[in-house]
């Protein structure tokens, strides 16, 4: 085996479940967000002066309309976006002043799930849940696409878990699936990091109706049975309210809002959306005219 | 309103917008700039004219082509059909290298990015014919020369070209590949190579299929292969071997563009 | 994740197997290409000593090039334009006689079988022969000067142009010529109103792309004596005036360049 040429991350405690133990903070905050700001050369303002705390296993969802910032925040948790300012803090690990090899490790932690699915589609579906596992995997391995039985079975199991049975699947390219089938292989992707944290971009909003909540099913019965932190950015409100019990309201990039689905009524969703009096002016006029 | 004005005063509109001053004067600018060009070439129509008698006399002397020559000319075909994939296959080693230099989003600094992609320019700027008379007069006659002259402009065209292809790759899988923490050049592997894999083998087969073509005239600036056949029976005004060589080399071409075209659907 | 379950593992092993076959095939086609790559090498006498023992002569040509001539600016000017002016012309010419041909001979478009196969054999025959072998033969008819080099590039940029322009309309999706048929409208209604707009900016770019392409040709169709750099510069060498040669090729790559950039700026601005 190639294995001893290349270090290995020291591996941490696993629990009865085969879930990787926090082996860094003692205490319960997963993800911690300090003034975090992100401004582009254009004077454009992104994201101004975040701070948010999330507890481990929390599922919590961006949710504010289009263009507000919500992607931002999320590449800044994993820093493949790298704010002007701020601190950003995971699992205990502030990843502004970590070593790259310090935070690749972290970001091998943190699995991602796309909108567009991302999926590289030259290669085979199986393919691409093994490059989930390229932070791990070793150097020849990796150069020459020959991975190990044990990576192999790995990504089989994360495929059937995240609901695709159908062998026959594996070997096909990315893009003779369906929407919902890709977004699985997604999902698939990410297991095999074995993540503490997933970051979702608008995972649903290429689906159908009926899609979008079997995969909001899907990652959230994954997340309560591997205690996974999630944030997730949503745009739909409806299956927002349903499936989570908290929502960060954002509007022009600061959050307007921070609380449990009930609190969020119409009058809040409006502010978060900046509609303001306008709207609910006009709609009664068009009532009453 | 009233409808009678409103299509009068549309149609108005559109057929103001057909002539107008700034499409006439471009009209104008454009004719005025042809005629210079058609006298700067010396166009000239009665020329052409007169000299068409010529080619029957052309004709007369080149036809019946001389077919003895056949079996002399299996060796320079082969020659440069040598020429052609030698210089491809070596070009293609390079290229990949110089392209990923050449392009924006992979390019390790700024001066390296500049410096190469003027480096490519100026190989694939000079035509392979002008690099051919080169590197004869550097190292002498013969297919060594033309194979270094075809190597030279191939590694700037394929260079130019997946250099533009890198660039235009799709960044959302480059990301989630990011995202799973594996290190820069895994990411390549897996993110970029995959996608520009495709487009990069069929400009290598594409300037395969050139580089044989254009292998057959460099041998008319003495760089081997059927071009110098060609050049040779040209000087010794052996007007049927001319034919039956022009023939043999349309065949060559012919019969590598098929191939080409062929591989092409079965492999991409 | 749940434990191991046995149809993981043969579902591991079809997949080793088909790997196996596929690293194969891989072999196989690695092992081929050396051996052209071997017999090509054999076959044109390179190798790694003539590489570097060529290494030194090459370098010692440049040497001779360096300084540029710069006196014979003046005398280049009228070549240089010879070779602009030819490549506008043997782009733009055969822009006439291409459009129809290739409706002619697409398939989509083209009346008639035998039409459609006469019309791809003309350009397929226009464009296999090279520009240089046109231009040797026009000049025995027309003479020397850049009026041959002008009619060798429009009867090959013909042939060219043809083909991709009737690859470009043959691509074009049957979805908008069904609309426009639907309306009623006859065959050249058709053609002009669904497919030609379709596929412009495909035309469009391939000619901008043959544009820089025959830049390249004018420069060498001087080598027989059809006019331009190219018959400048094999005087050059000729007399062994490297510096003169020199002059040539730093013109050349100028003017490519160049028309290159213009060629972006179009593309970027038409299409």
């Amino acid at each position: 085996m190639i294995g001893w040429l290349v270090p290995r991350p020291p591996q941490s405690a696993k629990d009865s479940r085969g879930v990787y133990v926090m082996s860094q903070s003692a205490n319960e905050d997963m993800i911690v967000l300090k003034n975090l700001t992100k401004s582009y050369t254009q004077g454009i303002t992104a994201i101004q002066d975040i701070s948010l705390t999330i507890k481990k296993g929390e599922f919590i969802v961006l949710f504010g309309p289009s263009g507000v910032g919500k992607s931002t925040l999320l590449r800044c948790i994993n820093y493949l976006v790298k704010p002007t300012s701020g601190e950003v803090i995971v699992d205990g690990q502030n990843l502004g002043r970590l070593a790259r090899s310090g935070l690749l490790r972290i970001r091998q932690g943190v699995g991602m799930i796309f909108q567009e699915f991302n999926l590289v589609n030259r290669m085979s579906v199986l393919t691409n849940v093994l490059s989930g596992g390229l932070g791990k995997t070793g150097f020849l391995r990796a150069l020459t696409y020959s991975f190990s039985h044990r990576e192999y079975e790995m990504a089989i199991k994360a495929l059937r878990r995240a609901g695709l049975e159908d062998e026959s699947l594996y070997l096909r390219r990315p893009d003779t699936l369906s929407g919902g089938q890709r977004q699985r292989v997604g999902i698939a992707r990410m297991l095999v990091q074995e993540p503490k944290v997933i970051l979702a971009d608008e995972p649903i909003a290429s689906l159908d109706l009926k899609m979008q909540h079997t995969i909001m099913e899907l990652i959230t019965d994954i997340a309560t049975k591997d205690g996974i932190t999630v944030v997730m950015s949503l745009h739909n409100i409806e299956i927002a309210k349903q499936y989570v019990s908290r929502i960060v309201g954002l509007c022009r990039g600061q959050i307007t809002f921070d609380g449990p689905p009930k609190s969020l009524t119409t009058d809040v969703i409006n502010k978060i959306f900046n509609l303001g009096a306008k709207l609910t002016d006009d709609r009664a006029a068009a009532k009453s005219g | 309103m009233d409808r009678k004005k409103v299509i009068s005063r549309t149609q108005s509109v559109t057929y103001r917008k057909r002539i107008s001053p700034s499409r006439i004067f471009t009209a104008l600018a454009t004719i005025t700039v042809y005629w210079f060009v058609a006298r700067g070439v010396e166009f000239s129509p009665t020329q052409l004219v007169e000299g068409l008698p010529g080619i029957f006399e052309m004709g007369r002397q080149m036809f019946p082509p001389d077919l003895r020559v056949l079996g002399e000319l299996f060796w320079p075909v082969i020659e440069t059909l040598q020429i052609g994939i030698l210089s491809t296959i070596i070009a293609s080693i390079f290229a990949f290298p110089a392209g990923f230099l050449a392009a924006a989003n992979t390019s390790p600094h700024q001066s390296i990015y500049f410096f190469t992609r003027g480096i490519l320019n100026v190989f694939r700027g000079v035509s392979e014919i002008i690099w051919g008379l080169l590197f004869v007069v550097a190292v002498g006659l013969g297919s060594f020369a033309g194979v270094l002259a075809l190597v030279i402009f191939s590694i700037g065209a394929i260079g130019k070209l997946t250099a533009e292809a890198l660039e235009s790759v799709d960044p959302g899988p480059v990301e989630a590949i990011r995202s799973t923490g594996a290190s820069n050049w895994r990411v390549f592997l897996y993110g970029v190579w995959p996608q520009v894999i495709p487009l990069y083998l069929s400009y290598c087969l594409y300037y395969w299929d050139h580089n044989t073509r254009q292998a057959t005239i460099l041998g008319f600036v003495g760089a081997g292969g059927i071009g110098y056949t060609l050049f040779v029976s040209l000087s010794m005004y052996e007007y049927e071997q001319v034919t039956t060589q022009i023939i043999v080399m349309v065949l060559l071409i012919t019969a590598i563009d098929r191939f080409c075209w062929f591989l092409r659907r079965r492999i991409i | 994740m749940t434990e191991l379950q046995p149809k993981a593992d043969s579902a591991t092993r079809y997949i080793f197997k088909t790997k196996r076959k596929l690293r194969l095939n891989y072999a196989l086609a690695f092992i081929a290409i050396a051996g052209v790559f071997l017999w090509a090498s054999w076959g044109t006498g390179f190798n790694i000593p003539g590489l570097l023992s060529g290494t030194p002569l090459v370098y010692a040509l440049i040497c001779r090039m360096f300084p540029p001539d710069l006196e014979i600016l003046s005398w280049l000017l009228k070549p240089t334009l010879e070779t602009i002016e030819m490549a506008l012309l043997g782009t733009t010419i055969p822009i006439f006689f291409a459009l129809p041909l290739s409706f002619l001979a697409a398939a989509n478009t083209g009346p008639h079988r035998v039409i459609i196969y006469s019309a791809r054999a003309l350009v397929t025959a226009c464009r296999t022969v090279p520009e240089l072998i046109w231009a040797l033969l026009l000049v025995s008819v027309v003479g020397l000067g850049p009026f041959p080099g002008v009619l060798a590039l429009t009867l090959h940029t013909t042939g060219s142009l043809g083909k991709l322009y009737y690859e470009a309309v043959e691509a074009v999706d049957p979805g908008v010529v069904e609309a426009i048929e639907s309306t009623g409208a006859n065959r050249f209604k058709v053609i002009w109103f669904g497919i030609l707009p379709t596929c412009l900016p495909v035309m469009m770019s391939t000619t901008l792309w043959l544009w820089e392409y025959n830049n390249r040709a004018a420069t060498i169709l001087g080598l027989v004596g059809a006019g331009g750099l190219g018959l400048a510069l094999t005087h050059a060498f000729q007399d062994f005036r490297y510096p003169e040669a020199i002059t040539c090729l730093i013109i050349i790559v100028l003017i490519v360049t160049i028309v290159d950039r213009i060629s972006a700026y179009l593309r970027g601005r038409v299409i």
